[in-house]
């Protein structure tokens, strides 16, 4: 992040940023007791409102030199790799959240009836991902012990990129529910997500 | 150290995650565990992991009436009580408190204020080191 020295103060954890009524809480920012306060050594940096909430208050964050240890919560829109499908499910290794790679890897699961939103008693699970596909999704819950419940029922979530069968070429998307092979033509169905552009289109889930 | 350290971490915002903290002690000269959980707290902190605040923590010796804050190796063995407090000075929780030995109440306050105080100068300098490895991000030729 480019920020100049001049324009923002270096803070530590526990420092009192303002009052509530005056500021937002931001990033690394917590409540308490109607003060803000920093969570994280960083620099303060106050953001004015968006259009959305002109008339509200300006945002205090306080933004970490580093990457911080980050965990997916539910309404992340997370990056997976698939790593097996079954009948009922997809499994997927967790590999970026957001627009930040991990370093650890978390464990996903696609269930039949988060894979889409219309007719989802009717989802072949085969016909949505295989093995080694990359998959944008939405994290529904923490899940169960052995893995975090994902979702691809929405228009921008689902396939982004796939490797043919045949040739091992990137498969190119053909519509909603088929990608096609550039080099041997044949169609295989997946889930495709419509990506406009970047992460722009995602409006965070909160 | 996990009761001294776990109040001071946000622990809602890394769900179904776990913490490992783990110490290596190179060299002994008394006073360990408090030091070990201030170095500890000034570790997360430095990893960006979000803290409700720092935890400074001393460790006091009582010796013939006499408080000695941050006791040698020698002291703590001669000594007749001791207590050792962790506290988050910003919300002025004590986040671990071990008291071993007979205390009179008047000599368990003078030990606490002492303690506390000592806490709060503590806090100072991990803030200093922390604000300064920030500024040396920053600006690296420095």
């Amino acid at each position: 992040m480019a920020v100049t020295a001049s324009t923002t103060t270096p803070v530590c954890v526990g420092d009192r940023l303002g009052a509530s009524d005056a500021y937002e809480a931001g990033e690394g920012v917590f409540i308490r007791d109607g003060f803000l306060f920093a969570g994280v050594v960083g620099h303060r940096r106050i953001e004015a409102p968006r259009p959305p909430l002109d008339g509200g208050k300006p945002v205090l964050h306080v933004t970490t030199r580093g990457t911080q240890p980050l965990v997916p919560k539910p309404g992340d829109i997370v990056t997976v790799k698939i790593s097996r499908v079954t009948q009922t499910t997809a499994l997927a290794l967790i590999v970026c959240v957001g627009r930040q790679a991990l370093t650890t890897e978390f464990k996903g699961a696609i269930r039949q009836q988060d894979v889409r939103a219309t007719e989802i008693d009717r989802v072949i699970l085969y016909d949505c991902f295989r093995p080694g596909d990359i998959v944008r999704a939405e994290v529904l819950s923490l899940g169960d012990a052995r893995s975090y419940y994902l979702s691809t029922a929405k228009n921008e979530l689902g396939v982004v990129y796939a490797r043919s069968a045949a040739a091992g070429a990137p498969l190119v998307p053909n519509g909603w529910v088929t990608m096609q092979c550039p080099e041997t033509q044949t169609v295989e169905k997946r889930k495709v997500a419509k990506v406009v552009s970047g992460w722009e289109d995602i409006t965070p889930g909160k | 150290m996990q009761q001294a350290l776990e109040p001071s971490v946000q622990l809602d915002k890394f769900p179904k995650a776990v913490f490992d903290v783990s110490a290596m002690v190179l060299e002994a000269g008394g006073s360990d565990l408090p030091i070990l959980i201030t170095a500890a707290s000034v570790a997360l902190a430095d990893a960006g992991v979000e803290l409700y605040d720092l935890v400074p923590a001393v460790q006091l010796s009582k010796q013939a009436g006499q408080l000695l804050l941050d006791p040698s190796l020698e002291e703590s063995g001669a000594e007749e009580g001791s207590l050792l407090v962790s506290l988050m000075p910003e919300p002025n929780e004590v986040t671990s408190l071990t008291v071993r030995g007979l205390w009179a109440d008047s000599e368990m306050r003078d030990g606490l204020e002492l303690a506390l105080g000592a806490c709060g100068q503590l806090k100072a300098a991990m803030r200093e080191a922390l604000l300064a490895a920030v500024e040396g991000e920053e600006n690296p030729e420095k």
